[in-house]
């Protein structure tokens, strides 16, 4: 019986501390790759927003001149967006754009804020291309792609 | 009051005008800058030549820079930019434009370019001064400072710069010409080519060629050997940053026509391994010039290092090097007769 009840305490400790660590694991947003809603094209690839937030590339698919637009230094998205899209550290990122601007190649997406000011810019600005924390989309934008 | 009326509305329009100016402006001008605040010392009284001039067994402060960086976007093909650069040298700060050139978007995968211009050979030479965007406290000095003869800081002249991306590929090519004077030094005629091929900016490789005709009007006997003469360099090179790993690995051939003293070659090697925020990394680089000379030059260095990416735009380095001078002076006035050992720290920053 003892140790029945031993037993049972080192479960539901083992519980407890299981459940409190799933529930203090930071929920990471989805992110979407939003347009403006006149924008000709239905979908984008990742390799293609990589492309184009790099500079390597200036133009939709579909030949549309692109404006990309970027999150402030700081926010947990872009740096999510920087790892999961650009598939780059941040100071990895830092290292790129120092070598295309000091060499005169370059420059990189204007920063204009958070998920709100982005979502403002890409629905008042056609051909721009932003991205924001998906549970901020609504109709003023279309949303190209979502990277989970 | 007529006038008081009159008055105001001036003023109001003014200040309106000027905000609407000072917001094109502001969206059409961009400033950035860096800054390297850089401390070497050998245990040698005999100073290094070239980017570490000045440095021995005292220590210096010699290589620390700062740099700002214009830009102005006059219309959608039309962009200007220029970098004012001042750097320690020796007893002074030495100030200067390192370069400042018109770019025209000729097509989408075409650029001209023209004004003075970073000379575009050597992997890192086109941001060289730029502390941040590599691993060492100053690129290889074997290969980058100018007793090698390989490259150059920047040149005047125009260029033809291609480039065609793909997915997850970027080739460029870029076709110089031009000169360059550097003290009591000309080179004219200066043409050349170099390609670039990257894939998913983990794997960089680069190959130049350039030629030049130099003119010295100085009178000492190696100044009036080098005259008239062509001088030709050859570089192939890799970078390569795949995971947690960063390599590069470049080589130079130089010649000029049959003045011996100034034929050489150059290589080095690093390899580094980022774990968090450091990355320690070791490079071996070597250098001889005038082989087949009565004075020829050789040297070699090792350097084991370390980066602290400590916040967000500013890192630390800290080194130590192992410099060879059985073989010649290389990067000293004179050779010191011992193997050298130069510490260093630099502390890096962008803005």
């Amino acid at each position: 019986m003892t140790n029945n009840i031993k037993r049972s305490r080192l479960v539901i400790v083992a519980s407890i501390l299981c459940a409190g660590f799933i529930f203090n694991q930071q929920v990471l947003a989805d992110i979407a790759i939003i347009a403006h809603p006149s924008i000709g094209i239905e979908s984008i690839t990742a390799k293609e927003v990589k492309s184009i937030f790099m500079a390597k590339k200036k133009k939709f698919p579909n030949g549309d001149t692109v404006i990309p637009v970027d999150q402030d230094a700081g926010k947990e998205i872009k740096s999510e967006f920087n790892k999961k899209v650009l598939g780059k550290k941040d100071s990895q990122l830092r290292s790129y754009w120092g070598r295309m601007i000091f060499a005169g190649k370059k420059k990189p997406p204007k920063a204009i804020g958070g998920d709100n000011e982005v979502k403002a810019y890409v629905a008042s600005n056609p051909g721009s291309l932003g991205y924001i924390d998906s549970s901020k989309v609504d109709d003023s934008v279309k949303v190209l792609l979502t990277v989970k | 009051m007529l006038k008081k009326i009159v008055f105001a509305t001036a003023i109001i329009t003014g200040l309106a005008l000027s905000q609407s100016a000072y917001a094109d402006w502001a969206d059409k001008v961009t400033i950035t800058g860096f800054a390297s605040s850089t401390y070497q010392k050998t245990d040698t009284g005999e100073p290094l030549y070239g980017e570490h001039a000045g440095v021995t067994k005292d220590g210096s402060w010699y290589g620390t820079r700062v740099g700002l960086n214009i830009n102005a976007q006059i219309n959608e093909k039309i962009i200007f930019a220029s970098q004012l650069f001042s750097s320690r040298e020796e007893d002074n700060y030495v100030s200067h434009l390192d370069w400042g050139f018109m770019a025209i978007q000729l097509t989408d995968e075409l650029t001209l370019r023209t004004g003075r211009i970073k000379y575009p050979v050597g992997i890192v030479n086109e941001y060289r001064s730029v502390g941040s965007t590599y691993l060492w406290i100053a690129p290889p000095q074997l290969f980058y400072n100018a007793e090698a003869s390989i490259t150059r800081e920047s040149y005047s002249g125009a260029s033809m710069y291609w480039e065609m991306p793909g997915d997850e590929w970027l080739l460029s090519a870029n076709l110089f010409y031009g000169d360059d004077a550097n003290e009591g030094m000309q080179t004219k005629k200066l043409s050349g080519l170099t390609v670039n091929g990257e894939w998913n900016d983990q794997i960089m490789v680069q190959a130049s060629w350039f030629t030049g005709k130099m003119h010295t009007s100085g009178t000492a006997p190696m100044e009036i050997a080098m005259n008239e003469r062509n001088h030709t360099v050859i570089t192939l090179g890799t970078r390569i940053n795949i995971a947690n790993f960063i390599a590069y690995l470049e080589w130079a051939d130089v010649d000029m026509d049959d003045f011996l003293m100034g034929k050489g070659e150059a290589l080095y090697a690093t390899l580094g391994y980022q774990i968090g925020d450091f990355t320690p990394h070791v490079t071996y680089q070597t250098f001889e010039k005038g082989l087949d000379t009565m004075s020829p030059n050789e040297q070699n260095m090792t350097t084991m290092g370390v980066r602290y990416d400590w916040m967000p735009n500013l890192d630390v380095k800290f080194e130590v090097s192992s410099i060879e001078t059985d073989k010649g002076a290389g990067l000293f006035e004179k050779a010191p007769g011992k193997t050298v050992t130069m510490y260093g720290v630099a502390f890096d920053v962008l803005f």
